[in-house]
């Protein structure tokens, strides 16, 4: 562009509606705004300043009708930031209703079991805000918080990301700080109910790791290929530690170091991704401390004790995920599907291998699917029962801890989604989840004591609703 | 359950596709703007925030109305083929994940005028042939 523009369109923005647009732009094009006014005559500024203000009314109402990106962007900003900061946010509210009595249906590992009932509205319910600042046309600061259900919520491990993102030339881009842990297809967009069109992803795929955050940082590239892009991404970085209950007394899980590799290409109707994950375990046990510190008090007396705590011990432990995904969208047909495989040398830790396929069509408003997700954790520890009977009841329950924790179950979903507005979809959904009594990684039985430990096939139905907003 | 089920898909029944519209949309850059035209694909990687210039090398500012407007709905229905709920899908997977941004939203067609007329990377739509001298019409959408 040889000449430049009249006057900013950051300007014309500004008039024209700060509630509406009120993010900057790397726009090489801009030009000084002083330059820029001195253009025009003041006669003719004047006209155009009166003719815009009443233009504004139009744009609050706009904003004030609760439109995802333009009601996202609070008014106040321009004048205080130049311009520059959003807010914005989304939010699902969810009921859940499980068949099987003493059963409560968890969504993840991390979720605080003890306090979800049988009908309940904490697994999908959740709450998240966005604040994006760009102080710099290559330089953009964004912070989200989400509030959810979890066993220990603090406001630091709220803090869903938070970090610079720099892109210093086009087509790269750099993201330090605590970044999204991108292992799956979704990974990013879990607790943003609307971007998808069940009530949650799968649990057999998303629901055994509960890690969502890495301190570290991102660094991608990206490429136009054939009638689409490709990204390649590159990470590193420590987990954001999540408490997990695997019986009332919860342990803290996370990765450190976790390094990895995804590659993803997308256009108008396709998106494949694939991805390598090589992290190590930084937890010392995967059981609880009170039965590792039982085990420790009668290794001298009882020699398997000592086994099972090798077991149990896995600090250190390398935890590799691999995974590919594809997803389709023509508008009318939605498909989805992934696969992956987890190794960890431990077998106390949940690995082997998962997968999902869903298939939806979307007539008018609304959108209803099939899906059928499975998962697959074969392991198998073999301790001879003690000869004291006195060591019988941890024998059962560090045995069980292993042979009765995998994660291995499978579900049958249907279900719809309503796009009510644009901003606001309302999803029904009913799933029949079927685990032999070895698959209860997820299905820890809240409150029974002893009984928590005895063989028990899951077979419940789970009906679920909620109401997905973007603001 | 059964009863809800059938419940559900009689609902879908009454729902009807509203795709009976035969006008075209404009898509619209200043006159100063290098490009000639632009491909259907070129006007999706800008608006899906793919790409972030013109062929040329230079930035785009592209714009978009209101996100409840009907043109809007028309514009990227039949860009893409989706409705708006999965742009707006698709732009909540992007932003909240901190890859991207969606176009500026502007609250009506001469505010997008005037941006346009003031600035060669804008880029806007119109549900009518915007006449000007500033202004310059780079591809024409057919409704699907």
């Amino acid at each position: 562009m040889d000449q430049p523009p009249a006057f900013s369109y950051r300007y014309l923005i500004s008039l024209v509606s700060n509630e509406v647009v009120s993010k900057t732009h790397p726009d090489p094009m801009r030009s000084p705004p002083g330059r820029a006014l001195s253009r025009r005559t003041p006669a003719s500024k004047d006209s155009a300043m009166r003719a815009m203000n009443r233009r504004s009314f139009a744009a609050c109402s706009a904003a004030l009708m609760g439109s995802f990106f333009g009601a996202s962007i609070v008014g106040a900003s321009e004048s205080a930031l130049d311009g520059s900061l959003s807010v914005s946010g989304f939010g699902t509210l969810g009921l859940v209703y499980s068949s099987q009595p003493d059963l409560p249906f968890v969504r993840e590992i991390s979720q605080n079991i003890d306090a979800i009932e049988r009908i309940s509205a904490r697994q999908d319910s959740r709450l998240g805000i966005q604040i994006n600042y760009q102080p710099l046309p290559e330089l953009e600061l964004v912070a989200q918080v989400v509030v959810r259900d979890k066993v220990d919520n603090t406001l630091s491990n709220s803090v869903e990301w938070a970090f610079a993102k720099w892109e210093p030339i086009p087509a790269t881009s750099l993201r330090l700080g605590r970044v999204g842990l991108d292992l799956f297809l979704l990974s990013d967009q879990r607790n943003i109910a609307y971007s998808y069109s069940w009530v949650r992803p799968p649990v057999e795929f998303y629901g055994w790791l509960p890690l969502y955050s890495l301190d570290g940082g991102d660094l991608t590239w990206r490429t136009d290929l054939g009638d689409g892009q490709l990204k390649a991404k590159l990470f590193a970085g420590r987990s954001l530690p999540a408490d997990v209950k695997l019986t009332g007394n919860p342990i803290r899980f996370a990765v450190s170091p976790a390094v990895g590799i995804n590659i993803s290409w997308e256009d108008v109707h396709w998106r494949w991704r694939a991805g390598y994950t090589r992290s190590r375990v930084d937890l010392d046990y995967a059981a609880p401390s009170d039965l590792i510190d039982a085990l420790k008090q009668v290794a001298p007396l009882w020699p398997h004790a000592q086994t099972l705590l090798d077991s149990f011990e896995v600090r250190g432990t390398d935890l590799t995920y691999a995974g590919v995904g594809g997803a389709y969208d023509d508008g009318r047909w939605q498909i989805i599907g992934e696969y992956s495989r987890t190794a960890v040398e431990r077998v106390s830790m949940p690995r082997g291998k998962k997968a999902y396929l869903s298939v939806g069509h979307r007539f008018g408003a609304w959108l209803p699917y099939l899906m059928y997700a499975d998962s697959t954790d074969r392991r198998s520890l073999v301790v001879a029962e003690p000869g004291n009977p006195m060591l019988t009841p941890l024998w059962v329950a560090s045995t069980a801890a292993i042979n009765q924790r995998s994660m291995t179950q499978r579900t049958w979903s249907l279900g719809a989604r309503w796009d009510v507005a644009s901003n606001t979809a309302l999803k029904f959904q009913f799933d029949h989840v079927s685990a032999p009594p070895e698959g209860r990684w997820l299905w820890y039985r809240q409150g029974a004591g002893g009984s928590d430990l005895m063989p028990l096939h899951v077979d419940t139905n789970v009906f679920s609703a909620t109401l997905d907003v973007l603001f | 359950m059964r009863k809800l089920i059938l419940f559900l898909f009689a609902l879908i029944g009454l729902v009807a596709p509203l795709h009976a519209q035969n006008t075209r949309l404009f898509v619209v850059v200043n006159a100063k703007n290098p490009i000639a035209s632009l491909s259907e694909k070129e006007a999706v990687n800008l608006f899906l925030g793919r790409s972030k210039t013109f062929a040329n090398g230079e930035y785009a500012l592209p714009l978009d109305h209101a996100t409840s407007s009907a043109v809007r709905k028309r514009f990227y229905y039949d860009l893409t083929g989706k409705p708006i709920s999965e742009i707006n899908a698709y732009w909540a997977r992007l932003f909240f994940s901190g890859q991207g941004t969606p176009p500026r939203i502007v609250p009506d067609n001469e505010a997008m005028l005037l941006i346009i007329r003031n600035n060669p990377g804008a880029i806007g739509y119109f549900d009518y042939e915007p006449t000007g001298r500033q202004l310059k019409v780079v591809l024409t959408l057919d409704s699907r």
